[in-house]
Formats: C-alpha cells, sequence, structure tokens
C-alpha cells in the first residue's frame, strides 16, 4: 500500500468510488455518499470532476447568511452560457435560484456534486434554530430554511445528476431525499510505518518518530495521527499523549488532543495568529499559496500543512481541531479581514468573478470585506450591483444595524429592494432600520407591510409590524394589526395551542411590546390568548409572565412592595424573612417598600390581613431614629424591601428582605432560605 | 349640582377631572373647539374610564371638535389615558413642552431609567410611550405638533376676541436648557418645572391652567408673574400642583376680591392638597374660599362613599378618618390609598363663565365637594 505525494493514506480507493458513483448517477436520481471523518470525502469531490463532466460545490455552515446563495453560485459556475449563469442565479428567492440553476446543469448533462456541510443534512427544524435567546436567532434559522430550500430544489429536480456527499449522521429520508443509492465510504487506511518516513514530516520528523514509539492498541486515522504528531511537535509528552491514544472512544481522544492543542497554541502566538486567520477561511488554502501567511517560516508550514492540517493540494483543518481552536483564538480583528480580502482576490478570478470556477474565491472575497468593515467597504459597494441574490445585502445591513448604524442599514436595505422587489427580508429590515432610526415612519411602516404581502405567513414580519406600532403608541392600530396578524397566521387559533414555537416568537414579541409600553393590561391579554401548558414549556415565556404579572399588581397597588423578582405564588402567604419561630408570634404583617430618605424615611406597605379582602396600600413618614428602631438599627436606603412586623406582645419590627444571597442572615430560617429560591431560576430582565 | 346636560355656546365651559391621580381639564369654547389639558383616567369597576372623553362625548352635540390636545408635562399622572385621546378624540393640533417650532419634548425621549421599583418603572414606560406617540402623531400630522413656551398662542378657529396664550415655561430658559445640556437633567429631576401654563382671555375674562409649575426656578410662578403681573387672581384657576404649598405664588393669587372658581385636583400618594395650618389648602382658603376639590384625597371607593356637596376645610380630616379602613400603626401619621370606585365623570368641576367675567354656574361630580375657609 501507497500513499500519494502528501498522503499518509492509500486514496486509490477513492478513484474506484468516484468511478463507481460517476457511472451510477443519474438524472433525477441523487446519489447519496456517506463517510465519516477521514473517509476523502473531500477528495472524492475532486475526484469526481475527473470522470464526468461536474462542478463541484463546496457549502457552508448555515450560520452564514450566504450560505445558501454560496452554494447556489458555485453550482451556477458549471453552466456554459454566461447569459444562462447569470440570469439562473439571479433571485432574491433560494429556492428559485437553486432551481434554475438545476435546470441549466440538467439541459447541460452536467453533473452537481455537493459536499454538505453537517448542519445542512441533520434534522433540525429551521425554527428550532430561533430557540435561544439573543439577537439573530431569526437569520440562522432563516438561513437554515433558505439552505433546506435549496436541498430540496436540487434532490427533487427530475433531470438533475446530483452527488451528494455528507456525514454518517445524515439521514436522507428525514429530509425527504429520495435517493437513487447509498454509496458509504470506508475510513481510509494509513499507510503501515508512515510514522517512521521522514519524508512525510518535513520538519515534523523527530515528532512522527516518538509518536510511532507509542503503543496503540487500535489502528488510528490519519487525522488523528496528524494531531497527535503535531502535539508532539508543540511540547506534549509521550505520556500524556499514550494516555491520550489509549483512549478507546473516539469523540473522548479527539477532545482531549484538541485540548492539547489548544494549551500549547495558547504559547505560540505567531501560530495563533496564522491558525486564526486560516481558520476564518471557508475554502480550503491551496497548500501552494500558504506561503503568503507563514512566510519562509518552514517550521510553521510543516506543522500546519503535516500536522495540524491534512489534504494532498488544499490545507484542511478537521473539524474538532477546528471547532475547539476558533472558540480559543476568536474571530479575526478587522485588519485581519482586510488582509484576507486582499489575498482573497488574487484568486476569485476578477474581473469575471463568479462566472468562472473560482466563485467561491470571489465569494470568499466579500464575506471578509463584510467582516473587515469600514476597512473594506469599497470591496462591497463595487460589487453591490453584481451579487447574484440579496444575501450579500442583508450581511452588510446586518452587520450595519447590530453596529447601530441604523440608517446606512435602511439605506442598504433601500438599494436591496430595489434589485430584488420580492425579498420579503429586506423590505421587513428596511423597515426595522427605519423605525430604529427614528426616520421616516411611514416609509418604515409601508416596508413592513410589503413585507407581510410577500409573506403573510411570516411569524416575525407579522409581530413586528405590531411591535413597531406599540413602541410609537399607535394602541388602536396595533390592535388591528395584531387581529390581522392572528387571522394570517392562526385563523382557528388552535396552531399556538398546538406549537410553542409560534407562541414564542409572535405572542411574546407582541406581550413584551406591550409591556415595554408600560400597558401591562393589555400585554397581560396577548397572553391570556395562550394555554397554559405553553407558557409553562417556554421559560422565556414563563419569564414575560411573570414580568407582567409584577407589573399589573404593582399598578393595581399603585406601589411596589415586593422585588420583582419575587415569584407571585410566593406573595402574601407569610412574612418570609424571618425565623419560623419569630414567624409563629406574628399578628400582623404587611410587605413594602422605602420610597425615598432625607430626614425623614417615606415608605409604602401593603395591608392585606385577610386574603380574600382587597390589598390596600399605606403611606407613612418615619423619623430616622424610628427607622433603626424598627429595623435593628440598618441604615435606611431607598428601594430597600422590609416586610412590617407586629407581634403578639406588641412590638413592632421591620425586616429587611436581602437583595442579594449576601445580605441573608447566616442564622435565617428554612422559610427564608425559601424566599430567596427567587436567585436559583432564571428571572426575567428589569 | 350634578354636571349640566347640555352646555350653553355662548359661555366658556371649564370642566376639571382629578381622581386622585390624575388630572384633567377640557375647556369647551363658544365656537363649538376643545381644549383638552392632560389625560385623565379613573378605574371604577366597570373598568378604565376617561373623564375627558366622557365629557366630549356627552356634550357633543354642540361641542364635537377637538382642536387641542396639551400634555403639561411628561409626568405619568398627567400621561394617563393621552395616548387614548389621541385616537379616540382625533385632535386638530397637539401642544407639548417645547422651545421653538422644532423642538420639543417628544423628540426627548432619552427616558430609560435606572433599575428601580416596577411600579415606577411602569409610570416611566408610559411617559415614554406617550411621547413616542405624540411624535408619530406628528409625522403623520406635519405642522399640527405645537411647541408651547410663553408667548405662544394657540391656533383657534373664529374664536373671535377669545385667544389661550401660554404663560410657562419660559421661552428663554427653555432654549438654553435645550442647548446647553441641561434638559435631561430637568425631565429627569424637576420635570415640573417645564409645566405648561395657559391663559385663557376672552373680554374681561381671564382663566387660567397651572399645570404642575413650582413657585420658583428658573421658570416657575415668579417669573410668570414678573414677565406679565396681569395674569394675577383669575376667575377661573386650575390651581398647580394640587394646591400643594410650594407650588402656591401668593402674588399670582392676589388678594380676596371678585368671585372667583379655584380648582384643585388631589394626589393621593402626597396627600395633596393638605389642610393643615399654613399649608397649601389653608393658605388658599385664606385667599378665596370656597375651592373646588375634585376628590379628597384618598381612596377612590371611598371619595365615591361621599356624599355632600361641601365641606369646611377642618372637617376634612374627620372625614377621612371616618372613612379610612384602619391601617398597620393606626395612628394620623399614617395614610391608606387603596382602592378603586370613582366613575369617569364623578371627580370633576364644571364652572360655566361669561365673556364679563361673571360665573354663572357650577357644576361637580359625586367624588367631587366646595371646601369653605373653617369658621374659628
Amino acid at each position: 500500500m501507497t500513499a500519494e505525494p502528501g498522503a499518509i493514506v492509500d486514496l486509490s480507493t477513492l478513484d474506484v468510488a468516484a468511478a463507481a458513483i460517476a457511472e451510477a448517477v443519474e438524472p433525477g436520481r441523487p446519489q447519496w455518499v456517506v463517510g465519516q471523518r477521514g473517509s476523502g470525502r473531500s477528495e472524492l469531490l475532486e475526484r469526481l470532476a475527473l470522470h464526468r463532466r461536474t462542478i463541484c460545490v463546496r457549502t457552508v455552515a448555515p450560520e452564514h447568511a450566504d450560505a445558501a446563495m454560496h452554494a447556489v453560485v458555485q453550482a451556477a459556475a458549471g453552466i456554459t452560457d454566461a447569459e444562462q449563469r447569470r440570469r439562473a442565479a439571479e433571485s432574491s428567492e433560494p429556492r428559485a435560484a437553486a432551481r434554475a440553476v438545476a435546470e441549466c446543469l440538467a439541459d447541460d448533462d452536467v453533473t452537481l456534486a455537493v459536499r454538505l456541510h453537517a448542519s445542512w443534512s441533520h434534522t433540525e427544524r429551521p425554527f428550532d434554530a430561533a430557540n435561544s435567546d439573543g439577537a439573530g436567532d431569526d437569520d440562522r434559522a432563516r438561513s437554515l430554511r433558505h439552505v433546506r430550500d435549496v436541498l430540496q430544489a436540487w434532490t427533487s429536480h427530475p433531470r438533475l445528476r446530483l452527488v451528494l456527499i455528507t456525514d454518517r449522521n445524515a439521514d436522507p429520508a428525514a429530509l425527504g431525499v429520495d435517493h437513487g443509492s447509498d454509496h458509504r465510504l470506508q475510513p481510509l487506511a494509513v499507510v503501515d510505518g508512515v510514522l517512521t518516513e521522514p519524508a512525510h514530516w518535513g520538519t515534523l520528523a523527530d515528532a512522527a518518530a516518538l509518536v510511532s514509539t507509542i503503543p496503540i492498541t487500535a489502528p488510528l486515522d490519519a487525522q488523528t495521527l496528524r494531531a497527535s504528531v503535531a502535539a508532539s511537535a508543540l511540547g506534549i509528552g509521550k505520556a500524556r499523549l499514550t494516555q491520550i491514544l489509549a483512549c478507546n472512544s473516539s469523540s473522548q481522544r479527539w477532545w482531549q488532543l484538541a485540548t492539547a492543542l489548544r494549551e500549547r497554541i495558547a504559547h505560540h502566538s505567531r501560530l495563533g495568529s496564522v491558525l486564526r486567520s486560516l481558520l476564518s477561511l471557508r475554502v480550503p488554502l491551496p497548500i501552494e499559496r500558504l506561503d503568503e501567511f507563514v512566510s519562509d517560516d518552514a517550521d510553521l508550514e510543516h506543522l500546519l500543512v503535516h500536522g495540524l492540517g491534512y489534504g494532498v493540494t488544499e490545507l484542511r483543518i478537521a473539524a474538532p481541531i477546528r471547532r475547539e481552536l476558533s472558540a480559543t483564538l476568536g474571530a479575526p480583528s478587522a485588519d485581519e479581514h482586510a488582509r484576507l480580502t486582499d489575498f482573497c482576490q488574487q484568486l476569485d478570478g476578477a474581473p469575471q468573478h463568479w462566472k468562472t470556477s473560482a466563485a467561491a474565491w470571489w465569494l470568499e472575497k466579500h464575506h471578509h470585506a463584510l467582516l473587515a468593515g469600514e476597512l473594506r467597504v469599497d470591496v462591497w459597494e463595487r460589487a453591490a450591483d453584481d451579487f447574484p441574490g440579496p444575501a450579500w445585502h442583508w450581511l452588510r445591513g446586518r452587520q450595519l444595524s447590530r453596529a447601530g448604524h441604523h440608517e446606512r442599514a435602511a439605506s442598504v436595505y433601500a438599494r436591496a429592494v430595489e434589485r430584488f422587489p420580492n425579498d420579503s427580508y429586506s423590505w421587513h429590515y428596511l423597515g426595522f432600520n427605519l423605525a430604529h432610526a427614528g426616520l421616516r415612519r411611514a416609509e418604515a411602516q409601508s416596508a413592513y407591510q410589503r413585507a407581510i404581502e410577500l409573506e403573510p405567513d411570516n411569524p416575525w414580519w407579522n409581530s413586528r409590524l405590531v411591535t413597531f406600532l406599540v413602541a410609537q403608541g399607535r394602541f388602536a392600530e396595533a390592535q388591528r394589526a395584531w387581529s390581522e396578524a392572528l387571522e394570517r397566521l392562526d385563523p382557528d387559533g388552535d396552531r399556538c395551542c398546538q406549537d410553542p414555537w409560534l407562541a414564542d416568537h409572535v405572542h411574546r414579541w407582541v406581550a413584551q411590546a406591550w409591556h415595554d409600553a408600560g400597558e401591562s393590561e393589555r400585554a397581560s391579554a396577548v397572553l391570556a390568548q395562550l394555554p397554559a401548558d405553553i407558557i409553562a414549556a417556554s421559560s422565556r415565556l414563563r419569564r414575560l409572565q411573570h414580568d407582567i404579572a409584577d407589573a399589573l399588581e404593582a399598578e393595581q397597588l399603585g406601589e411596589s412592595v415586593y422585588p420583582w423578582d419575587v415569584p407571585m405564588d410566593q406573595r402574601w402567604k407569610a412574612p418570609r424573612t424571618i425565623t419560623e419561630d419569630d414567624a409563629s408570634h406574628v399578628v400582623q404583617w404587611a410587605p413594602g417598600r422605602v420610597v425615598d430618605v432625607d430626614e425623614a424615611v417615606r415608605v409604602v406597605y401593603a395591608l392585606a390581613s385577610e386574603p380574600a379582602e382587597p390589598k390596600r396600600i399605606a403611606l407613612r413618614e418615619l423619623s430616622q431614629q424610628e427607622w433603626r428602631e424598627l429595623s435593628g438599627g440598618q441604615p435606611p436606603k431607598a428601594n430597600t424591601y422590609f416586610e412590617l412586623l407586629r407581634f403578639s406582645d406588641g412590638s413592632v419590627r421591620i425586616a429587611i428582605v436581602p437583595s442579594t444571597p449576601h445580605d441573608l442572615d447566616p442564622r435565617a430560617s428554612a422559610i427564608a432560605r425559601a424566599y430567596l429560591q427567587r436567585w436559583h431560576s432564571p428571572q426575567p430582565s428589569h | 349640582m350634578e354636571l349640566p346636560s347640555a352646555l350653553a355656546r355662548d359661555r366658556v365651559h371649564v370642566f376639571v377631572a382629578g381622581p386622585g391621580i390624575g388630572e384633567g381639564c377640557a375647556i369647551a369654547l363658544p365656537n363649538g373647539e376643545w381644549i383638552l389639558i392632560d389625560g385623565c383616567e379613573t378605574r371604577p369597576e366597570s373598568g378604565v374610564e376617561r373623564p375627558l372623553r366622557m365629557l366630549v362625548e356627552r356634550f357633543g352635540k354642540n361641542h364635537s371638535s377637538v382642536s387641542h390636545l396639551i400634555l403639561t408635562h411628561p409626568h405619568a399622572d398627567h400621561v394617563y389615558g393621552f395616548i387614548d385621546l389621541i385616537e379616540e378624540l382625533s385632535p386638530d393640533y397637539i401642544g407639548v413642552t417645547g422651545p421653538d417650532p422644532q423642538k420639543n419634548l417628544a423628540r426627548e425621549l432619552g427616558l430609560d431609567p435606572p433599575s428601580e421599583a416596577t411600579s415606577a418603572l411602569t409610570r416611566r414606560r408610559r411617559v415614554k410611550t406617550a411621547l413616542a406617540r405624540i411624535q408619530a402623531w406628528s409625522e403623520q400630522h406635519p405642522g399640527h405638533l405645537c411647541s408651547l413656551c410663553s408667548g405662544v398662542s394657540l391656533q383657534l378657529r373664529d374664536a373671535g376676541t377669545l385667544e389661550v396664550v401660554t404663560r410657562a415655561p419660559d421661552a428663554a430658559v427653555l432654549s438654553t436648557w435645550w442647548s446647553d445640556g441641561t434638559l435631561p437633567r430637568m425631565i429627569r429631576d424637576d420635570t415640573n418645572a417645564l409645566s405648561i401654563v395657559l391663559e385663557l382671555r376672552w373680554g374681561a375674562t381671564r382663566l387660567l391652567f397651572g399645570g404642575d409649575l413650582p413657585s420658583d426656578g428658573q421658570t416657575g410662578w415668579r417669573r410668570v408673574h414678573q414677565a406679565d403681573p396681569r395674569i394675577a387672581r383669575p376667575h377661573v384657576f386650575k390651581l398647580p400642583h394640587h394646591g400643594s404649598r410650594g407650588a402656591l405664588y401668593e402674588p399670582v393669587l392676589g388678594r380676596p376680591g371678585d368671585e372667583a372658581a379655584w380648582i384643585v385636583t388631589p394626589f393621593s400618594p402626597s396627600q395633596l392638597p393638605r389642610a393643615d395650618v399654613d399649608d397649601g389648602l389653608d393658605r388658599l382658603l385664606a385667599l378665596q374660599s370656597p375651592v373646588h376639590l375634585t376628590a379628597m384625597s384618598m381612596s377612590k371607593r371611598l371619595q365615591a362613599a361621599i356624599d355632600r356637596d361641601e365641606v369646611e376645610a377642618d372637617q376634612l380630616v374627620a372625614i377621612r378618618d371616618a372613612l379610612l379602613q384602619k391601617g398597620f400603626f393606626n395612628d394620623e401619621r399614617e395614610h391608606v390609598l387603596a382602592g378603586t370606585g370613582v366613575g369617569g365623570l364623578d371627580p370633576i368641576w364644571h364652572v360655566e363663565i361669561d365673556e364679563a367675567g361673571t360665573i354663572c354656574s357650577r357644576h361637580h361630580g359625586r367624588a367631587s365637594l366646595a371646601v369653605y375657609r373653617a369658621q374659628r
């Protein structure tokens, strides 16, 4: 068994597989090729191109908003006729663009071979991606939906010859892919004695030789072997490597290797800097161009090519290492992205840009130009009217919007809707950014409404129009818009009872907007449209429900007498800040708050001696001396919460409600500790 | 004394509503226009009621058009219901504090508060939303948002000799606050100093609507009086800041003289107005008796239980004590607030006045009463 130059595995099996797949691929019957890490999926992609007229596409993760169009543009590069190529990819909807490209490729009898990013082919629901807190969730969910649209457009095309290369966890049935046959790639066997063959390792030869002395019970794949050699070269001792490689679990072994590498790389600033740039490239770097990153540093070059990376002509870095190191090294700076932009420009085939096979580099250039922000904004501007879809406008608009440049972001989206008038996303964010810039609100409203016209069942578009109106205090219009939104999204009122996601992304947004406007009753009315079990299933809905209930109570009383984060079901039952013994002697109690303090201490407290009795607020001024006597010497402070207690012997005491767990009296009873449970569960923002 | 069933067209009618928290004024002019000042809500069992809207609807036969809706200053108790008034009554103009036509409080939305009690946070949110609503309204009605400061008159339709002029805040002082960065601090710490004061002049008649303007400070009553001493001793006076002592500037109150209608709204959380010796109500009564109180400074539920038209000042405390439920300390320093129940037209005084300054009639709702100087 021999290896090609630069390889430590026998790649000849891939030639056989590529030939078989090329032979088997038929129009309308996608070939589904599955392989685990180390099975040569990327090499297979290159080999497929040798057998038929094939256009190869490498997809990127849906975290990148251009993921769908990124794939479509690469595929379009396989269309022979330049005008057809341009027209095919020119659609605001990735599904339509993908279908048009597939049509042209089928006409040209070109095979489309797609190396799917893992998250393209797993069965995560697009909207599940939006289940965490924070901005941008909707963007990721939308991107995931778009990549699914592209995949669906290609797999369902009746005449397209399609090969999909994916990992072993992908499930074609779950994705609705009716495929011809499966090809399962086996892990590529490592060439015997390769560790002791200095020609394979360059300056890492000594490290490789050391690894060769480690007793290994089960055969290791090539990537593990390379990572071990890199770890050794970076100073990880034999004992630790032995321990790592003795792990039976492959994932555990990888995690330990990546951790070890991460620790060592933290001490190599040059290596860290180069790696940070390389890891941010979404396209494998041609090894022949590596010198531009390592500048004649042979040790560094060999560490990257023979140890941390793999690949024959292109430098690839295994996913676990990529993941671990990316998290450690952080994102490149704007300067680094600017340098990467310049680098990509050398490879992007300009001025032919995406019309050539260098499409991926052209896309990459603009990706980094965007991340370089103002440093390379000219690159984005020059190409803005040339992008074959609106995704790049989205990226630029989002970048500006997140940086608070709403007016400039609105200009970008305005430009997008001029070119792509049916792009609901750009209409929506045109409205959003105009609204946030406080500009041309009538235009913002029209933009929101246009987005809804184009995509009437989009939950976000519908709820944002309502929240836009609520934030301006346009209550009557907001109520109308809300009714219309429900009519479009959930006309029978049953969807929100079955779909927690819809409740979380429509009702919650709208209720939150009413709450933020100080309209707790209207906020409460929105949540009242949801069944209790739907609210109970969402931590965010539960939090909002609590916030609203707290605000309603404060409004009804006229004052707050409980800290906002005390759960509603713990209020009004009994004094909670004293020992159980003391509590048994309490004959009257009232929760309260210090309103302000100057010469006097002004307090409010709620009277609720009987549960059925309406609660009443009382005001009283105490002298500083009275306060200190009643509170046991505590200094008075505004917005301190307390419990006013009268005991059976007639004495009155003020017990301070601890504002943090550190304030808790160590002698506090179990009851008092229970009162503090509010700190042990996620609480609403205030 | 109940509110009239119709309004005579040749008179000016002043309605002042004040249930205990919040106040609003409605002025019906002889030409059929309404000028509304601030929002106001009550919360009887049936839900939220808005006195000013109810007045406009009730008397809409002869007076149907709201020409101006004015927010005197951005405090929650003056903002309650304001948004609904905009939407339900479609005013021709909205007026807010501002030193010139391009600057006004609706553009100053930087009211995000620090962490505080939910009750205060909700109040601030409502103020912020009301200002946002005014701003949005102004975009839909270009040129119809009025920046009001001293010297600015409201644009009325065919009002003849009648005019409504802004007397405070002082235009020059406001301009300075806007330009030197003082404004955000004023909004945060001294909002009452931004209060709009309106004077209605019609022949011999003088009406004054005092907002919550304090006596002193750069924009206060002292300055207003210095600018034009003729504002003193108006025939109808919505007294500033719930008759608190700090808002009473005696040169403006003037000496006892012709018949006048002075109207005070209560603010229960601060127990205003106070009838103690030398406090606000006591001082007012020394100059004008009776003073018209839109409601007693107590629980709205208890206000509704009061079944009398007039009372002497020293009886106020006794009435309150008799009506109050027991609290925690059960002494005179404890002030119990809770309760609801006043209907929208209960805490209201109505005064009808002609062009000669003659008060033709006065009416009041169930919760309102006339407070007379005690016969000591």
